[in-house]
């Protein structure tokens, strides 16, 4: 009885934690994609100095970094925070991944 | 006067236990529930419910500044993703872009919710942290940069 409550708890956990993951995997492609294409498209317009590094790297980091801090801080609490957290943490990424996406249009230098 | 005199600093625990609102809402929190059991006689709730006042107002001022500085992070989302596009031709792409500016609009509703209810027997400076990074981490820099060119 209390085993078969106990493994529901697990199955739900599991899968809050695997549909968070594909939704946070987005965003993180979405980094991951702007890291391999923007340097060379900038070398490519003479531009190749003024890569915006830092803002290239917050997309990449943001979505792992927000998953794990959300999965962390919902460590002992029931589904429904835990739920909470990590819908706050994907929005936060999202939010993150346009605030870099804008700054990089606004830091980009004129293209010749 | 205190409901719990097992220690110098139990006093700042108990206060950090409550939450402005609860005795309107009718509510005991579980944490404190026992202890206020054990407590004293009840004319003793009066004068901590005094004591308590200033930490409580300080908290709810705090409560109620943040929820003005995230209406205000709302609004700006909502119009940043008026400035923002994808170029993404893809049906994917597109929905998944719709989606990523649908979720940073409520990103600051989200946040002040779940710390609201997240905090209530956190200390008044853990909460006011938690409101603090939300509202760095959330900045509308879309809307921002634009009003700053």
């Amino acid at each position: 009885m209390s085993t078969g409550v106990v493994s529901t708890g697990v199955a739900s956990r599991v899968v809050v934690w695997v549909v968070f993951a594909l939704l946070y995997a987005y965003p993180l492609f979405e980094g991951i994609s702007n890291l391999i294409a923007l340097p060379p498209y900038y070398a490519a317009n003479g531009i190749g100095a003024a890569v915006p590094w830092w803002l290239l790297i917050i997309g990449v980091a943001a979505p792992v970094l927000l998953y794990l801090a959300a999965l962390w801080l919902g460590r002992g609490r029931e589904l429904f925070p835990r739920t909470l957290i990590l819908a706050v943490g994907l929005a936060a990424t999202n939010a993150l991944v346009l605030s870099a996406v804008s700054w990089a249009s606004a830091v980009q230098p004129a293209i010749r | 006067m205190k409901t719990t005199g097992a220690s110098a600093g139990s006093d700042d625990d108990d206060e950090a236990l409550r939450w402005a609102g609860d005795d309107l809402r009718g509510g005991v929190d579980p944490l404190t529930r026992n202890r206020v059991v054990d407590a004293a006689p009840a004319s003793d709730d009066g004068m901590d419910a005094a004591a308590a006042t200033p930490t409580n107002l300080a908290r709810t001022a705090a409560t109620a500044l943040f929820a003005v500085l995230y209406l205000g992070i709302v609004v700006g989302w909502i119009l940043s993703v008026q400035i923002t596009g994808s170029s993404a031709t893809d049906l994917f792409s597109q929905v998944a872009w719709q989606f990523g500016e649908f979720v940073a609009i409520i990103s600051g509703a989200l946040w002040y919710l779940a710390v609201l209810t997240l905090t209530p027997d956190s200390r008044t400076a853990v909460r006011v942290g938690w409101f603090a990074l939300g509202v760095g981490l959330l900045l509308p820099w879309p809307i921002l940069l634009v009003v700053a060119s």
